[in-house]
């Protein structure tokens, strides 16, 4: 067998055979793929994406998924929305499924009460004067931000290149690159900043004089500042076309533009005014949703103002509810209580509601770091006063992501809940 | 010319020059070398141009175990037929411990030499070693270079987020200045 082996050592053993595959090879092997890999696939590099991309492999994969129906086959746009729809529909199954594995890790020295989540980072902190993140798949603590503030942070959000923070009287940012940047200097200071969002170049504060002041993040300049509310304002979403949604402590919400001062109308509850606490914003339906002290989720369609649906989903304040972005079937609440919420967003509907599990967290290490527990799905019947209360401290935010929701209490532990 | 009793014998010359001699049937399983031998091409030491040694041995294990199947199958009361579940686990224990460069190599052999069983396992393999993994993952177990800008991969992600919401191997590139 050793034969004629005089060029082996010089024979160049290619360093990426799998570039030897051609196209119709890689296609045969795209072709036993599901969606989810399928895309990840298409993100490895140009040419599997090209091959992907060109290829009728997701519009057979749409038709294998509507077996037996007469398929016409899709539009590119439409197909992508239908991959999209097939992600999130496996995503609302997985909240409501009731298969729970409940994570919670120690975050921080003192109580936060926020978070947030994108993709598979978690930024945590409020009521604290650090930031952290994490990796919701180790829990481990990728960066930290300090602020060189005498207040805590109030409110933050982040995307891939920076976060952004509120302290009470101003914003901080942090950019990828390392540079941090303060402001506005010291005159310009806002009092009593109480909630904030961004849309780059624009950050939008909430303030207790029930004014939004927009500050431009590059100039670090205010570029307005709107009269909005008597009330405080406690809570604001702002929308793809620059719309801001701000909710009072009176009740009263108000939609106005960001960059044209102009007061679009208001959104009312039918109930009696109580303070509205959170609201969120559902781009692809365009609901406005809305979460007040007295337990009620209110819900409109930005585009007519008029009212979809009215629940109350709690017997007390509800302090946070958040969805995937391009989910338009659950949406997540949180409050006092500190039952978890799943509801339907095109009715109010409750789909389930979760509580964690005492049985596997008392046999826990109360030391360790990060502790493992289950979490129970309650019948429609069950009392939640019967439910102790170490059960289920307050949830005081909600982050919902790919098949699980991070959720904080102001406590020095944040937990996480993966659904599957 | 009475060697039609006697097994025939065929050469194949890999890419680096090494030269086999099988049993025509076992270069037969490969049905691009059949159609060359039915030609009557015999004589001549065949190349096998993309295919280095080590990967050709596996390909000639792979052929030589079919024969081994056929041959005993067409008697009766074969003793070496397989059901479904054995050949699967068969399968599996031949591409055992194959690693992904010569798999992929593997792959380009069968569909080269038109070797639909072994192609079957290759792609089967494949798929379960991309399953449920991210691009980075991928990227790494074959030696895929990352030739997106920072700013296409996010614009990749941005669009399908739901297929990477948990990939806990990405890390945000800074763009390039």
């Amino acid at each position: 067998m050793e034969g004629k082996s005089r060029k082996r050592n010089s024979t160049t053993i290619p360093a990426t055979p799998i570039h030897f595959l051609g196209p119709e090879l890689l296609c045969t092997i795209f072709a036993s793929l599901n969606h989810f890999d399928l895309v990840r696939c298409s993100g490895v590099c140009k040419s599997w994406n090209k091959i992907i991309n060109s290829s009728n492999l997701f519009k057979e994969l749409y038709c294998k998924q509507r077996l037996g129906s007469n398929v016409s086959v899709p539009s590119e746009k439409s197909l992508k929305e239908y991959l999209t729809n097939l992600a999130m529909e496996q995503h609302k199954v997985a909240l409501v499924s009731g298969s729970v594995d409940l994570h919670q890790w120690n975050a921080h020295s003192v109580g936060v009460n926020q978070c947030r989540m994108k993709q598979s980072l978690i930024v945590t902190g409020g009521g604290d004067k650090v930031l952290r993140l994490w990796s919701s798949g180790s829990y481990n603590c990728l960066r930290e931000y300090s602020v060189p503030l005498p207040d805590p942070l109030i409110d933050f959000d982040f995307d891939e290149s920076k976060i952004v923070g509120l302290t009470e009287g101003r914003l901080c940012v942090w950019r990828h690159q390392g540079r941090r940047s303060i402001f506005p200097a010291k005159e310009g200071t806002f009092s009593r900043g109480l909630c904030m969002r961004y849309i780059d170049p624009e950050a939008a504060v909430g303030c207790g004089d029930g004014t939004v002041r927009v500050f431009d993040m590059y100039s670090q300049r205010c570029s307005r500042i709107i009269k909005k509310h008597s009330g405080s304002i406690t809570c604001l979403a702002l929308t793809d076309d620059h719309m801001i949604v701000s909710g009072s402590s009176l009740g009263s919400i108000t939609v106005a533009g960001l960059s044209f001062d102009q007061r679009v109308g208001c959104l009312r509850p039918s109930t009696a005014p109580t303070g509205i606490r959170t609201i969120s914003f559902n781009q692809n339906s365009y609901s406005v949703f809305a979460g007040s002290t007295n337990g009620y989720c209110h819900c409109w369609d930005l585009r007519t103002m008029k009212p979809l649906w009215e629940k109350r989903v709690s017997p007390n304040v509800i302090y946070s509810m958040h969805h995937m972005n391009s989910d338009q079937s659950a949406l997540v609440v949180g409050g006092i209580d500190g039952v978890l919420r799943i509801l339907n967003q095109k009715t109010g509907e409750l789909l389930a509601n979760y509580v964690a599990d005492k049985s596997t967290a008392s046999s826990n290490d109360p030391l360790a770091v990060t502790r493992r527990m289950t979490a129970r799905k309650l019948t429609e019947d069950t009392l939640i006063d019967m439910v102790p209360r170490q059960m289920r401290p307050s949830i005081t935010c909600v982050a919902v992501g790919m098949k699980k929701v991070v959720t904080t209490h102001n406590e020095k532990y944040v937990k996480i809940w993966k659904f599957d | 010319m009475s060697e039609s009793t006697e097994k025939k014998m065929v050469r194949l010359r890999s890419s680096d020059g090494e030269v086999f001699e099988v049993e025509e049937s076992v270069a037969k399983v490969a049905k691009t070398l059949q159609d060359m031998l039915e030609e009557d091409c015999a004589d001549a030491v065949i190349p096998i141009t993309c295919v280095r040694a080590p990967i050709l041995t596996k390909v000639i294990d792979y052929c030589k175990d079919q024969v081994m199947i056929s041959s005993s199958s067409s008697t009766t009361n074969n003793p070496n037929e397989r059901t479904e579940q054995e050949r699967k686990a068969w399968g599996q224990k031949f591409m055992e411990g194959v690693d992904s460069s010569t798999l992929c190599e593997l792959l380009v052999a069968s569909n080269f030499l038109n070797i639909e069983g072994l192609l079957n396992l290759g792609v089967d393999k494949m798929v379960s070693m991309i399953q449920g993994k991210y691009p980075q993952e991928i990227r790494d177990m074959f030696n895929v270079v990352n030739d997106f800008t920072p700013e296409e991969e996010e614009e990749i992600r941005n669009q399908n987020a739901w297929a990477f919401e948990r990939d806990p191997y990405y890390k945000k590139r800074s763009s390039s200045k």
